[in-house]
């Protein structure tokens, strides 16, 4: 009973607009003083904080973040985009195809879907309205595109539900995502094309060879990061954490000494933007670990797998009550909070049915994405409104058709294990 | 006011310097790590340790320098519509909220923890540096959120963004 007054305590703090990580912070630690005495659920939940960000796996979550802002200042957005328009840009509805693979590239080599949104949403939308394609329709697509980098690695939300999750490999994680990842691309794709034929939309010109060739030479040293840090992941040369190293000082010297757009000015506020990124995931994370504990010492995670299996025993059927309520969570609240806090409540329920723990993290982080682009708290779909100069309000029309490419996938990867399993069987170290 | 601000001002420079260092250390100890293993054949045992405790100060150092300026995630939806009166009080609790938290948990619940690790005499497994010491931080960063909250609860309250102003912060961003 005294965990709805945890509940409620937490969710008027949010509403209120006290920074989630206090608010989780500042509730469970309200909730243990009514618990136990306040002096040792003080220390207990000071402990607890220390001892969520006390891993060498999180410190990947600081350099994949450094890596990606040296790479977003460093030029690479044109190239990854001049690089897209040489491959996509001739077929039908080539601007938007453009702007999806944009997304799912920069996405997938930042990890971050924000920045991909910033990056590639405000070079490709002012082009696409060019076009004839309306603002609201290009920010839709891009808020949906930059989704897809969360789920192909190096991700940094990945990285978290491993660590949730207690005892997934990274790596594994890391191949996992691939497959679904490249599906959603697809899929959005594939609507990209549909809508264009029946609106009318005609292809780009088509480029002279030469500059096809020379636009993809130019991208080839951006896209061998991801080489780098998956090959030496997949073959055991260094673990992830490491590979996050390696891939800072790539990042570095493609962006200060061959790009040359990287000066010590410009180094110097990348410094100031990643320590700040990272101080607010891992403060996040001390907090909802500290949650997180307190929920499995008052047993929740047992009562809730227990009234989910009195419902039914139906695998199928409960993953769809699972991704039902991940999707009302998703639209709520941020992703880092969202998978620290729901993993370890509904992992083990997954598990005791049989669900592979790599298929149900690809499937939780999925359904999230979904939450990430819907209203009234979806981080990137604010950004891509604010990119396109458009209004959250005309976006939701011309979602629609996104979210359910976004569902169909989601779908796929719930009631199909192979999708997000085959890869790691295949190649995990 | 002014000589306040002044103060402030030069806590968080120095706040941020340490923390731009501290992130290219853990950069530079963990790259060793590999360089070690691969090309000196000889392994370095402190650097995974070393970077456990330097991301546990990038954390809670960090934490004060975002709350500093003011970017932790929050839900904006019902602030953004309230009124400037309502606004006002909002401001006032969020910040009461965020510095009795660090007061209780991070300065007391800091300096407990910090107690309990000396008392026990705990020290890292490798590099033999005290527990308490890494720990430190904790009261420390607790302290620091504390001023900032006080400033805050008696200071002006600032006006939200407009969404024009957004627009320019995000498109500087992309560039």
């Amino acid at each position: 009973m005294t965990v709805i007054f945890l509940l409620c305590l937490f969710f008027l703090l949010l509403f209120l607009n006290v920074p989630i990580s206090f608010a989780i912070g500042l509730s469970t630690f309200l909730f243990m003083v009514t618990a136990i005495d306040f002096f040792p659920a003080a220390a207990t939940v000071a402990q607890r904080m220390t001892n969520g960000v006390n891993s060498f796996a999180l410190m990947a979550i600081p350099f994949f973040i450094l890596s990606g802002q040296i790479m977003a200042q460093g030029g690479i957005a044109k190239r990854l985009i001049n690089c897209a328009m040489a491959l996509l840009g001739a077929l039908p509805g080539g601007l938007a195809l453009v702007n999806v693979l944009s997304c799912t590239l920069f996405g997938a080599i930042s990890g971050s879907a924000v920045a991909a949104t910033s990056a590639i949403g405000s070079f490709m939308v002012p082009q696409m309205k060019k076009a004839g394609y309306s603002p609201e329709f290009s920010a839709s697509v891009t808020a949906a595109a930059s989704t897809t980098g969360l789920l192909i690695p190096p991700s940094n939300i990945l990285i978290i539900y491993a660590i949730a999750s207690g005892g997934v490999s990274i790596s594994a994680l890391f191949l996992a995502g691939y497959i679904p990842g490249l599906l959603v691309a697809l899929a959005l794709m594939v609507f990209c094309v549909i809508y264009a034929k029946r609106k009318g939309f005609s292809s780009a010109d088509r480029l002279p060879l030469k500059v096809v060739f020379t636009y993809i030479w130019q991208a080839i040293p951006s896209l061998a990061l991801i080489v780098i840090v998956m090959g030496g992941i997949i073959s055991g040369i260094f673990t992830p954490t490491e590979a996050g190293a390696i891939a800072v000082i790539y990042a570095l010297v493609l962006a200060a000494g061959v790009y040359r757009e990287v000066d010590m000015a410009k180094f110097s506020d990348i410094l100031k933007r990643t320590v700040e990124m990272t101080a607010i995931v891992l403060f996040l994370i001390a907090t909802s670990s500290a949650l997180s504990w307190v929920l499995s010492y008052e047993n929740i995670p047992q009562g809730l797998s227990d009234t989910l299996l009195s419902i039914s025993e139906n695998p199928l059927m409960i993953l769809l009550i699972i991704n039902l309520i991940l999707l009302l969570v998703g639209a709520f609240m941020d992703m880092t909070p969202a998978v620290l806090i729901f993993t370890p409540i509904f992992l083990p329920i997954a598990v005791s049915l049989g669900i592979d723990p790599l298929q149900f993290g690809i499937m939780m982080i999925l359904n999230l994405c979904i939450g990430l682009c819907t209203p009234p708290v979806g981080a990137i779909l604010f950004v891509s409104c604010a990119v396109s100069k458009t209004k959250i309000e005309k976006m939701v029309k011309p979602m629609i058709p996104l979210y359910i490419s976004m569902i169909v996938i989601l779908f796929l990867v719930a009631a199909y294990a192979p999708i997000s399993t085959y890869l790691p069987a295949q190649f995990a170290p | 006011m002014n000589a306040l601000n002044k103060i402030l001002n030069s806590i968080d420079t120095v706040l941020i310097r340490f923390l731009q260092v501290l992130l290219v250390l853990v950069t530079v100890v963990v790259t060793w790590q590999v360089f070690s293993r691969y090309v000196l054949n000889a392994p370095a045992s402190f650097t995974e340790e070393l970077a456990r405790f330097l991301l546990i100060w990038i954390t809670l150092l960090g934490c004060v320098y975002a709350y500093r300026h003011n970017s932790h995630l929050g839900l904006d939806m019902v602030y953004t519509q309230a009124s400037r009166k309502y606004q006002v009080l909002m401001y006032r609790f969020i910040h009461f909220c965020v510095g009795s938290f660090a007061l209780c948990v991070m300065i007391i619940g800091g300096f407990l923890l910090m107690n309990m690790t000396e008392q026990l005499g705990q020290s890292s497994p490798v590099m033999g540096v005290d527990i308490s010491l890494i720990y430190s931080v904790v009261p420390i960063s607790g302290c620091l959120i504390v001023l900032y909250a006080i400033v805050a609860l008696f200071g002006p309250v600032p006006e939200i963004q407009t969404e024009q102003e957004l627009e320019n912060t995000l498109t500087e961003d992309a560039k």
